[in-house]
């Protein structure tokens, strides 16, 4: 940006110069020109430097305010981003940032990545002594939370159980995170396990010593589980658990799990889709809790053991409130206290008391909402219909546009989604869906029958059950990951490699550098803001400054032959 | 509108206010009538071929009215005797101005704007005398027309196509082409009896010998053929010497394109051609019926003159310009 702010002064003394410039002959037209000889040739020069201001010409001052839009276009990047000062420019702030997210903890009691960092963090004062003996010091910890400890507080004993992103330790840096110093911070000291990363002006503009402890340790993790099958899926329900491994890879891993009816069964195999990864699946025929251990786990415990609940594998369970069709076998009725029912009821009972136009009348959770429609149809072209969608497998549309049901006459609300719509008017919809949770909006089934509209509407009702039931309840499967000791850990996966290679130590002389002409001044100032989060709090204005120098510019092309014109009138 | 130097704006209408040309009228009007003088520059028009009385030939009289009888009778040697004729006061004033792009040189003070200030004088004057009046161009952008000035209206015709002349934005194009003349129109209207006036600095080329037959046709019978040369010579010459130039072409005309200077050499060499030019002019167009004052009507010699010091300089010349007194006395020079 120097190289930008010298290039900006250089137009602007060319641009003066240029205008201090006058000629030192005339253009002459004479009436009599075609009776002279040729004039003798002179070796005068055809310009001079004239000191006088140019200030009369329009032209001069249209390019200086190119030349300022510019500019100032430039100035935020100019004052936001770190310039080399002169010493003793501003006093030394040194923060020091300590990791205490779960993967810390990897290395076990006395020997943790979390011990070796306090181990850094002692020898860290005598260093920032020596090198900026005014310096001052704050300390932020960054895991599972974000905060900065007060002057002289005492560091955590231990890391947090929970894990957290590294994104976190670069918010750790940001001046938004008021330091006990009080001042934006000219040196920061990162200690974590995670590699060293470049961090980028905006977000600090200080010099940054990126420490990283522990050594490199095979880890093993339960990245997913889902549940396969079951329901109205024909076949039997699984649980398939998804395994990483970070480092070394694994002969042979061992997957275990205990769910209510006894151990589960799992068949373990590599992942063909992952390098180092490995599936287990095992039957599942129970609902209730189920856990999951694998082993060996490798460095970090944490992402070894998840605990998860199963809704009825087998069955589904429904709210059933189509009296006039009975339900299906393999439909169980809802629990009362049971949340994740499908509810199955006309559209009016399902939106009763609501607007359907609204997305709030609606279920929250599954449900197939019925509207009759089925009565004795006039031929209706079909119109915009989402192709190969499940509710429509199977599904003649050249019988069904013959004996179309009446349409549902529902202005779908936000979040659904028409799947079968008819050539009329305004595209009344047939079929529509709502994606999560799962709902369904389908013409409600003739019972019994053997005409084409009793098929039709069988097969449109129970491609669309079966749609709504393969979606899962809303707490079908959410794991959550423990410890050894049976803590829940959150953020468990972003701590799982613990196989990063171990970078050099730092250059810590580099606490000696001076500091950097980042602006100086409370830490909530917008400017500081800014410059350090690189958002700054204000619609940024530099496009406008340019878009403002191209409009002078043009302005400039274009009056320069009159204004020609005019000088040499 | 030309602007002076010192910005302000030089206008159509001539720096002349309407009375004070009458008073110059008038003036013109009070010298000695012609009896007893000659009238070698100008001629008594009228229809009426009444003879009036037998006078003693001076120079310059019309070889043809010389009464060789009565001469020969008079036997006083050299003396010859002339027929003069009583002749109707009215005529008509045939005014025809050079409209070539040279003719708006030099800036600001253009020979084409005084040519109009000139002519719009010569026709205020000539109206007031009752003459009929007639307007037309040469090099102009309508050269077949012939404008009839009868009074405020048409004189404001004149003054609308001296703007548009005015204002003519010639590209570089425009000034190296070769003007174009077209006389065939004039010749036509010119009435028996007229004095046929161009206002001119004649520093064009014959083309094809139109002009030296306008001319011809201007001098027949009871025509006069008035050559109002207009001069700037002095003043280009000045904006020459006033230091390095770039010379732009014209007129077919083109000069090197880096920068020149005058010397004594090359503006005696100028004087000499444009002396020679003009010298061309006046044996080709010579005859009984030309009256082309010797001195021109000179455009000061200042570089840059004030609007006020070019109005000064109308003002105090036009009273005393040799053709006005042709134009407008009963008297010859």
């Amino acid at each position: 940006m120097w190289a930008a702010g010298m290039l900006a002064v250089g137009a602007l003394v060319a641009t003066v110069a240029f205008h201090l410039r006058k000629q030192t002959f005339r253009d002459i037209r004479v009436s009599v020109a075609a009776l002279l000889p040729e004039p003798p040739q002179s070796k005068a020069p055809k310009t001079r430097i004239s000191l006088v201001a140019p200030l009369m010409s329009l032209r001069f001052w249209i390019r200086l305010a190119v030349i300022g839009l510019l500019l100032m276009a430039l100035a935020p990047f100019l004052w936001a981003l770190a310039l080399p000062a002169a010493p003793d420019s501003r006093a030394v702030v040194v923060r020091i940032v300590l990791d205490t997210s779960a993967s810390m903890q990897v290395g076990g009691p006395g020997a943790s990545r979390f011990d070796q960092a306090l181990g850094v963090l002692a020898g860290l004062p005598a260093r920032i002594a020596a090198a900026a003996p005014d310096a001052c010091t704050e300390w932020v910890v960054a895991g599972a939370r974000l905060a900065a400890l007060d002057a002289g507080a005492a560091l955590p004993a231990r890391p947090d159980r929970d894990g957290a992103p590294v994104g976190r330790l670069l918010a750790a840096l940001s001046p938004q995170v008021a330091g006990s110093c009080g001042a934006v911070p000219s040196h920061a000291v990162v200690v974590t396990d995670t590699t060293p990363r470049p961090v980028s002006a905006p977000v600090f503009g200080g010099h940054v010593i990126w420490h990283q402890v522990g050594a490199p340790l095979p880890n093993a993790a339960i990245d997913a589980v889902s549940l396969l099958g079951g329901g109205l899926s024909g076949v039997a329900a699984k649980l398939s658990v998804r395994i990483a491994v970070y480092g070394a890879d694994l002969d042979t891993i061992a997957v275990t799990g205990q769910g209510p009816e006894g151990p589960l069964d799992f068949a373990v195999r590599r992942d063909p889709d992952r390098d180092r990864g490995w599936l287990a699946e095992a039957e599942v025929r129970t609902a209730g809790r189920h856990d999951i251990e694998i082993a060996p786990g490798g460095g970090f415990d944490g992402d070894d053991r998840v605990t998860l609940q199963v809704s009825d594998p087998s069955n589904v369970a429904v709210d059933w409130q189509l009296p006039a069709l009975p339900a299906p076998a393999r439909f169980v009725a809802a629990p009362r206290n049971g949340t994740d029912a499908i509810r199955v009821a006309p559209v009016q009972a399902l939106t009763a008391g609501g607007d359907p136009a609204r997305a709030e009348s609606w279920p929250a959770g599954r449900f197939l909402g019925t509207y009759a429609g089925w009565r004795t149809g006039t031929p209706t072209e079909i119109g915009p219909f989402l192709h190969q969608h499940p509710i429509l497998a199977g599904l003649n549309l050249d019988v069904w546009a013959a004996g179309p049901p009446t349409p549902a006459g529902v202005t779908l609300p936000p979040g659904f989604v028409p799947v079968l719509r008819a050539d009329l008017p305004g595209a009344p919809v047939w079929i529509a869906v709502r994606e999560t949770p799962r709902g369904a909006i389908v013409p409600t089934p003739v019972p019994g029958g053997d005409t084409d509209q009793a098929r039709l509407g069988a097969v449109v009702f129970f491609n669309a059950l079966r749609w709504v039931a393969e979606g899962g309840g809303a707490d079908a499967l959410t794991p959550v990951w423990r410890d050894a000791q049976g803590g829940i850990g959150q953020e468990a996966l972003s701590e799982s490699d613990t196989a990063r290679a171990l970078a050099e130590p730092p250059d810590y002389a580099r606490l000696g550098d001076a500091p950097r002409a980042a602006p100086v001044g409370p830490a909530d100032s917008p400017v500081v803001v800014a410059a350090s989060s690189g958002t700054g709090a204000e619609t940024p204005l530099a496009p406008w400054y340019v878009l403002a120098a191209l409009v002078m510019l043009l302005i400039d092309r274009a009056i320069g032959p009159v204004w020609r014109r005019r000088d040499q009138a | 509108m030309a602007r002076g130097a010192n910005g302000q704006q030089l206008g159509v209408a001539p720096p002349l206010d309407a009375r004070r040309l009458e008073r110059l009228r008038l003036a013109l009007r009070r010298t000695v009538p012609s009896r007893g003088l000659g009238a070698h520059l100008h001629r008594r028009m009228g229809q009426s071929m009444e003879f009036r009385e037998h006078r003693t030939y001076v120079f310059g009289d019309d070889i043809r009215k010389v009464d060789w009888a009565a001469s020969a009778r008079r036997g006083d040697g050299d003396d010859l005797v002339v027929r003069a004729f009583e002749a109707e006061e009215r005529r008509t004033l045939v005014l025809i101005v050079d409209c070539r792009l040279a003719m708006a040189l030099p800036q600001p003070l253009e020979k084409l704007r005084v040519a109009f200030w000139i002519a719009q004088c010569v026709m205020q004057a000539a109206l007031a005398e009752g003459d009929k009046v007639l307007f037309g161009t040469l090099f102009g952008p309508d050269d077949t027309r012939i404008h009839k000035v009868d009074g405020p209206r048409g004189m404001a015709g004149v003054r609308q196509i001296a703007t548009n002349l005015l204002a003519r934005r010639p590209t570089q194009a425009d000034w190296e082409q070769t003007p174009k003349m077209r006389v065939d129109a004039l010749i036509d209207a010119l009435p028996p009896v007229a004095a046929v006036v161009v206002i001119s600095d004649m520093l064009f080329p014959d083309q094809q010998g139109r002009f030296a037959a306008l001319s011809r046709s201007a001098q027949k019978g009871f025509r006069t053929f008035h050559v109002v040369e207009l001069d700037s010579w002095p003043m280009e010459r000045a904006a020459l010497e006033a230091g390095p130039f770039r010379l732009a072409g014209q007129e077919g005309r083109r000069f090197r394109d880096g920068l020149s200077e005058v010397t004594p050499g090359f503006l005696q060499e100028a004087d000499a051609r444009i002396a020679a030019h003009l010298r061309g002019w006046r044996r080709r167009i010579a005859g009984p019926g030309l009256i082309w004052p010797r001195l021109p009507y000179a455009l000061p010699a200042t570089v840059a003159p004030t609007v006020k010091e070019v109005h000064g300089w109308f003002q105090s010349t036009l009273p005393t310009a040799p053709f006005l007194h042709g134009l407008l006395s009963r008297v010859g020079l």
